[in-house]
């Protein structure tokens, strides 16, 4: 607190030069490029803009996406809690193992991991005969999507949660328990209060990657329009096309979206510090 | 008996932090776990608890004749304070101390205005009545202590166990809720058992202190018992301030502790050695002197009335004489 009190001690060409290279780096990698979306969609009029996104093929991948996004985002957000849990508040076993295991989406390219899932459940996949006579179809449709948005999401949760569950210790826990709580009224009355604003935090990275994820489910869906074309394989297609105006329409939704996330995350972390201030 | 320990122990990985744990703890007493850091009193006191629980098959614990070494903390009813408080900072004091109350399922939950009238009944006992609205983070170390201690009680525990209740709070404060815990052992009468390193905290304040030591009790027994008569060179040496002497020609060591120290003039036919005044320490009611004993060159140190000390004359340099009452250790 006392650092932005305090007068720099650089000199002021120094501070001019770092000022300036960061203003003139974000200015042409980030600023320009999103407003060039939105002036590309909507450069043919709002008429066309408004075609573009109402089209057949846009809704019905923007309904896949939000789909697929409302089905990984609670199913990362109970596994996130679930292993930060046991990570942060038991000592087992091959707990750097699991740790390594909640990185590894990070560290693998999200095509690789597309391209196991159809390896496992493909129709020359390990589980693919199986699959088909049953007649459960998992790569090319909604199913073998939402497996690699999971995979893919999964750290995000969990690596917000574990160092703050781990500073907070388990003496709260401990004290609930000896009160005579169960596991349950203890979890949901001491641990979730305690990670709440981290847990929301963890949920809207999650919520935007799972939302604009394109390599892993690129590779599982297919392409099928109107069927397993998410939002972002969508731009691509309309891309491909020549149908810029379209595509950059599409972007402009996702944009929107990340726009969207970017000031709930903003919002979220200035609760959490007036709360942290406030204790 | 209140609490029953048998043959209790605990290994972490290859430390063994109990090594064999007989404790019998009688109703109403107030018992003081002392030891220094790694003695195992702390992870003792959390198998009291149900926070911890011994090796399997290897030690039992009993609390109102009932052995509860199975049973998890929730059905122990045993109040737990921990060091750092551990309240509920996103709760209020009221909300906070009628916790155990509120988690009891329906059957047995008392009433609203039954909760309420106990936690403001809790809240007069421990004096922080008018502050029930407050966040844990409104309040000061020692009013978050008597929070935990209040919610502990809410739940009428059999045995109320207190982590180095003190160990977060400066000497002042210290000082002033030793004094008030005490009293209020008295007035609520729970058997309570409290962990500390403090020697002078447990002597002060414990009916029975249990001297730990490596996972062993070295000594249990009456404030005084444990200091006027240490059954272990340990227990000698972590309760206050001990001076180790040989004798001339004989190699064991002897034990005296500073105030049992009789200083005498140099030429006083009963002094049983001889000794010079290397320092002298004269700030508060006492002085305290630095002596080098003539014929072994061992250093002691001896305490002595400023009364004395002026009647007596001595200044550093001078040569003394010394009756010491020598206790055997070895």
């Amino acid at each position: 607190m006392s650092a932005t009190a305090r007068p720099s001690q650089d000199s002021l060409w120094t501070r001019l030069l770092l000022i300036g290279g960061t203003v003139g780096f974000l200015t042409l990698f980030l600023f320009v490029p999103l407003a060039l979306v939105f002036t590309e969609a909507l450069r043919k009029g709002l008429q066309v803009y408004a075609e573009a996104i109402t089209e057949e093929n846009a809704l019905s991948a923007i309904k896949l996406t939000l789909t697929v996004t409302a089905i990984s985002v609670p199913l990362n957000a109970v596994f996130g809690v679930a292993a930060a849990w046991a990570i942060a508040k038991f000592s087992f076993k091959g707990k750097s193992l699991l740790l390594a295991l909640i990185d590894l989406p990070f560290a693998v390219s999200p095509v690789v991991s597309g391209l196991v899932y159809v390896l496992l459940f493909g129709a020359r996949g390990l589980f693919g005969p199986w699959l088909d006579e049953h007649n459960i179809q998992i790569i090319f449709a909604v199913p073998g999507m939402v497996l690699a948005t999971v995979f893919v999401t999964f750290p995000f949760v969990a690596r917000e949660l574990i160092p703050l569950m781990q500073s907070q210790g388990n003496d709260e826990e401990y004290a609930a328990l000896s009160l005579g709580a169960s596991g349950w009224q203890t979890f949901r009355k001491v641990t979730l209060p305690n990670i709440k604003w981290a847990l929301f935090y963890g949920i809207i990275l999650c919520n935007a990657r799972a939302m604009g994820e394109f390599g892993a489910v690129s590779v599982v869906s297919g392409h099928i329009r109107g069927e397993t074309n998410t939002l972002p394989l969508h731009v691509e297609v309309l891309y491909n096309e020549y149908n810029s105006a379209a595509a950059f329409a599409c972007a402009s939704i996702l944009s929107l979206l990340g726009l969207l996330t970017l000031a709930l995350k903003t919002f979220i972390e200035w609760r959490a510090g007036l709360r942290r201030r406030h204790s | 008996m209140s609490i029953v320990l048998k043959n209790i122990r605990r290994t972490f990985g290859t430390f063994q932090a109990l090594r064999g744990i007989n404790l019998e703890i009688a109703d109403h007493q107030l018992v003081a776990l002392l030891g220094p850091s790694g003695s195992g009193k702390t992870t003792l006191l959390r198998i009291i608890g149900g926070l911890d629980f011994p090796d399997p098959g290897n030690g039992t614990v009993s609390i109102h004749s009932e052995d509860v070494t199975e049973k998890p903390a929730a059905d122990r009813k045993a109040g737990f304070v921990f060091q750092h408080y551990a309240l509920f900072n996103h709760l209020s004091v009221f909300e906070n101390v009628a916790f155990g109350l509120e988690v009891r399922p329906r059957p047995t939950r008392p009433s609203k205005e039954a909760i309420r009238d106990r936690v403001l009944e809790l809240l007069r006992l421990v004096q922080l009545d008018g502050l029930e609205q407050r966040l844990p983070s409104e309040l000061s170390g020692g009013q978050r202590q008597r929070v935990a201690l209040a919610r502990a009680l809410a739940i009428d525990p059999k045995v109320l166990l207190l982590d180095e209740p003190f160990g977060a709070l400066d000497a002042k404060v210290r000082k002033d809720l030793r004094r008030w815990l005490r009293s209020f052992h008295q007035e609520i009468g729970v058997t309570t058992v409290f962990v500390t390193h403090d020697q002078q905290e447990a002597l002060e304040l414990a009916d029975v202190v249990v001297v730990m030591n490596q996972g062993q009790i070295e000594q249990t027994g009456s404030p005084q018992e444990v200091y006027d008569r240490p059954a272990t060179p340990f227990v000698y040496e972590f309760l206050g301030d001990v001076n180790k002497v040989r004798k001339p020609g004989r190699p064991d060591l002897f034990y005296v502790r500073p105030h049992e120290v009789r200083i005498l003039f140099a030429g006083d036919s009963s002094a049983e050695f001889h000794a010079k005044i290397e320092h002298l320490f004269a700030a508060g009611p006492s002085a305290r002197l630095s002596l080098r004993l003539t014929d072994s060159r061992d250093t002691l140190d001896a305490d002595m009335t400023r009364a004395q000390l002026e009647e007596m004359g001595l200044s550093e340099g001078d040569e003394v004489g010394l009756q010491l009452a020598l206790t055997s250790k070895t």
